[in-house]
């Protein structure tokens, strides 16, 4: 295979595989490889892509990413981690621009999460060919990040910050897999951050399998450069009695797609996915979910907000799959939107594909502006309309954040989305 | 192909030849021979004595049809369909008027008996001479049959031509109302819409043609009924409901088809199309033939239907009980263009057997204060898969529009499937989109209460499926709510125990 890496001219997907061409590959990432060579990106005839383009891929030149300062990450951490002291105290891995940076990380120390660094593992995702985003991150990848929490384990709340800094030659992008395994009865609390500035591609790709009985708690916040591109692909399995719990919040980034894989495998195993997509500008966000039913007795339930001002575009698609074995499902689908606009977008498309009969399913969309009653309401009562406004979108968002466990993250997440914190009254 | 096409001489023959291929066994077919070529399309627009610009339109659609491919994002499996292998002309051969229905095929009169015609209109419609003073105008139903691509007759067609309305077989509309036909064939459903329709626009041959003036309210229901009857005959009707300003009109389309082993091939297109304050009711009950109770045969129903409200105010309503066809595709769409316009959308499916139904609505809101309601009833039994896919579109134009949906699934065994794929876009704040649905299965108490009372099983069954339907069934014509609850029945025979 010839070595196009000198080649300055190339453009869009050519110009990213032209960095692994010609090198030592794996099977796996060969074929990947090969797959995306061969197929190309997919266009909006392709039914998973019909409302999100991928065209700005080959609008762009893909370069390495560079070495960040070290003065860089510092001042971001003492901004944003350092300033508050729950924050400061947990355990922390962080990541600037798709390599981690040990010095300012803490967890090695302290947790009974063990951590381990590895090449890129090809796991278990099945067919990378089934995921043009998947597939890239089998090509790029060289680095995986293994997470393990022992039977019977409590590996507490951890901060995983991914930090990225985009520079003028191009756009560097980072591919990295993260694997989270909870064995039985195990615990574990997830703090993601994505932030950064410039322009830049992230596309990780990260596996959770949840072991028998075990908990685990996902909250992961996509607050990356407002010029930035984000792809995520989630892929989760759940054994027995197995419970997950995931907030997402979606605010950042030009650009960003989250597809999120649940497969409810072990009976009596509980999923729930919350997400507020709060977009601005010119902003897209796509948040894509499959959630397999394998077997009876389990229940999932998803819940996604969006707030959309000026010409952004929120787009969901999720899909509640009930296998024909799996009797008495209890699935749950909701989905609203709150436009703010008159040029901004929706998309959505809740979907139910049911082969058992015993289950109870149900999903529902609303789209609208906010409801002038109540604005009335609370403008009658002598509250000027912008902030009559603003107590209405925070009702709107509160709810859902109210569903958030672990108290930092909620504390984090409402100062994120500018939820005031409102003691109960009753 | 095209060389032959050129050559004056042979279509010269083409026009002057009777057609010999083949006899469908009952009824004395006259048919073409099968395959798809521009010949065909020449010969079916000879065959019906049509205006050039109609062959040219049809022409125009089959090159189109040629650069298409099958739609395949539906939720559907079947084998491949060999267009090459059907036949595209199907007629039942004239006969002179026969003087009393005694002289009439039986095998036609049995048909008609099956499909509940009472006894005038089968004369009527067997071309029983003499038959239309006979009959006592008892049900004010105007029937137009279609029977394998021809309308065999049109009754009632004097009232309805005292009132304004046009009511005929699209080919004679082609004939004698060109100028409407022309300006409106096409205008809903464009030849290139999709790979059916382009299929249907180079290849119809029947239909009907309604077209109701301004201010007039239709004095009758209209009704259709389609049959399909000749082997591998594919039955491409092309319907075209015009109602001008302030019009009214309600339309059945009654649908039967006797037992068949092959598949046979449905692509139909219906184009409405409503102007200011008017109204257009369009109402389906489909029974065709679904298959036996392996898979094996059945009708494959691809059907494109779709209405505009061009006119302020206008509505439009589609209500449909499908409970046939071994694949059901079928989407009746409603444009909203005019301000103020309503679409609506009532649906029952029932799947039972092999069946599979990937069938829904779209709702395209263009004028302001447009408002759509979508109210779909899915019913799964045996091994079959049955798909609810609706489309709501709020363009930025549509200020304060509204929609609501609400699909619901039942199913009844662990064999089958039932999915919903509901598409909602909006680019509009004003506007105000609600969807809500839920799958389940019949409550096991519901069951318990009746068959406590005495009734059996079935028969509870068909009781709460109604209930579960009641909502929409209510919207059906009553002659068409009797007939269609005691077919939800039939469907569902066989499907517990």
């Amino acid at each position: 295979m010839p070595n196009h890496s000198e080649d300055h001219n190339l453009k869009g997907l050519e110009s990213l595989l032209s960095q692994v061409r010609g090198k030592e590959m794996s099977a796996d990432q060969k074929n990947a490889v090969a797959f995306l060579t061969d197929n190309g990106l997919p266009t909006r005839r392709a039914e998973i892509w019909k409302y999100t383009d991928l065209r700005w891929v080959n609008q762009h030149v893909f370069t390495q990413p560079s070495q960040v300062k070290h003065k860089k990450i510092q001042t971001w951490l003492e901004k944003n981690i350092f300033a508050s002291e729950a924050l400061f105290k947990l355990p922390r891995l962080i990541l600037a621009n798709g390599q981690i940076i040990e010095e300012f990380s803490t967890f090695f120390h302290n947790s009974a999460c063990e951590l381990e660094l590895k090449d890129y593992v090809y796991g278990n995702l099945g067919q990378p060919q089934r995921d043009v985003i998947t597939a890239l991150n089998y090509a790029m990848g060289k680095q995986t990040i293994q997470l393990n929490v022992p039977k019977n384990q409590h590996g507490g709340t951890i901060l995983l910050i991914h930090l990225g800094y985009g520079d003028q030659s191009g756009l560097a992008s980072f591919h990295y897999r993260l694997n989270i395994e909870l064995q039985e009865q195990s615990q574990l609390s997830v703090i993601e951050m994505n932030a950064g500035s410039g322009e830049y591609f992230t596309n990780p790709v990260c596996e959770v399998k949840v072991g028998s009985g075990a908990n685990f708690e996902y909250n992961k916040l996509v607050n990356s450069s407002l010029e930035s591109f984000n792809c995520s692909n989630l892929y989760v399995t759940l054994a027995d009695h197995a419970k997950y719990r995931q907030f997402l919040i979606s605010k950042g980034a030009k650009f960003s797609r989250q597809e999120v894989y649940m497969d409810l495998q072990g009976e009596w195993c509980n999923a729930s996915f919350q997400a507020v997509q709060n977009l601005h500008d010119r902003q897209h966000a796509d948040i894509t979910t499959v959630f397999s039913h394998l077997v009876p007795h389990c229940q999932s339930d998803q819940n996604v907000k969006n707030i959309l001002s000026d010409q952004s575009h929120g787009v969901f698609q999720g899909k509640v799959f009930v296998h024909q074995k799996a009797q008495k499902t209890n699935a749950q689908q909701q989905n609203q939107a709150l436009l703010l606009s008159d040029q901004a977008e929706i998309n959505t498309k809740p979907e139910l594909e049911i082969y058992a009969d015993d289950v109870k399913c149900s999903h529902g969309a609303t789209v609208g502006a906010l409801d002038e009653d109540q604005l009335f309401f609370l403008m009658a009562r002598g509250i000027p309309y912008d902030q009559a406004r603003e107590i209405l979108i925070n009702a709107f968002v509160a709810q859902a954040v109210e569903e958030i466990h672990d108290p930092i993250a909620k504390d984090l997440f409402k100062e994120q989305l500018g939820v005031e914190v409102v003691e109960d009254i009753t | 192909m095209t060389k032959l096409t050129q050559d004056p001489a042979l279509l010269k023959q083409l026009e002057t030849n009777t057609y010999k291929w083949g006899f469908e066994t009952q009824i004395e077919m006259d048919m073409a021979p099968k395959g798809l070529n521009e010949d065909i399309i020449r010969l079916i627009s000879v065959r019906k004595e049509e205006p050039e610009w109609m062959l040219e339109w049809r022409l125009k659609a089959y090159r189109l049809w040629l650069t298409m491919t099958p739609p395949d994002w539906g939720k559907v499996n079947h084998p491949n369909i060999d267009f090459q292998d059907l036949h595209y002309y199907a007629a039942p051969k004239k006969k002179k008027g026969p003087k009393s229905l005694d002289e009439v095929d039986p095998e036609l009169l049995r048909t008609y008996e099956k499909l509940g015609i009472p006894l005038k209109e089968r004369a009527i419609l067997a071309g029983v001479e003499g038959a239309e003073e006979m009959s006592d105008v008892r049900a004010p139903i105007a029937i137009d049959a279609v029977f394998d691509s021809v309308s065999v007759a049109t009754t009632f067609r004097e009232t309805l031509s005292e009132a304004g309305v046009i009511f005929c077989p699209i080919s004679e509309a082609i004939k004698d109302y060109p100028e409407l036909v022309k300006k409106y064939l096409g205008s809903v459903v464009p030849q290139g819409d999709n790979f059916y329709t382009a299929l249907n626009s180079a290849v119809f041959t029947d239909g009907s043609f309604v077209y109701i003036p301004k201010g007039v309210r239709c004095p009758m229901e209209l009704s259709t009924y389609f049959r399909i009857n000749a082997k591998n005959t594919g039955q491409f009707e092309r319907t075209l409901i015009i109602a001008d300003d302030k019009a009214t009109v309600s339309y059945l389309e009654g649908c039967t088809a006797p037992q068949r082993d092959e598949n046979q091939l449905h692509a139909a297109v219906v184009e409405l199309v409503a102007m200011e304050d008017a109204f257009i009711k369009y109402s389906t009950v489909q029974n065709w033939y679904p298959g036996d109770k392996d898979g094996k045969g059945g009708i494959y129903n691809f059907v494109t239907k779709r209405g505009v409200c061009r006119g302020d105010r206008a509505r439009i309503s589609w209500t449909q009980v499908e409970t046939g066809s071994a694949i059901t595709w079928k989407y009746p769409s409603c444009i909203l263009q005019g301000e103020g316009s309503i679409g609506e959308f009532y649906s029952v499916a029932v799947t039972n057997g092999h069946q599979q139904a990937d069938t829904g609505t779209k709702m395209i809101h263009i004028g302001r204060n447009t408002r759509s309601t979508i109210l779909a009833k899915t019913i799964s039994a045996g091994k079959s898969d049955s798909t609810y896919r609706g489309l709501v579109r709020m363009l930025p134009r549509a200020k304060d529009a509204r929609n609501f949906t609400e699909c619901d699934s039942l199913l009844i065994g662990d064999q089958c499937g039932a999915h919903t794929v509901p598409y909602i876009e909006s680019q509009n704040s004003s506007v105000k989109i609600e969807h809500e649905a839920t799958t389940s299965k019949i409550s096991e108490e519901q069951l318990f209460y009746c068959q406590q009372r005495g009734l059996s099983q079935e028969e509870a069954i068909g009781l709460i499926v109604n209930g579960f339907c009641k909502d929409v069934l209510k919207e059906l014509p009553m002659e068409f709510a009797v007939e269609a609850q005691q077919l939800l029945q039939i469907s569902l025979e066989g499907s517990v125990g």
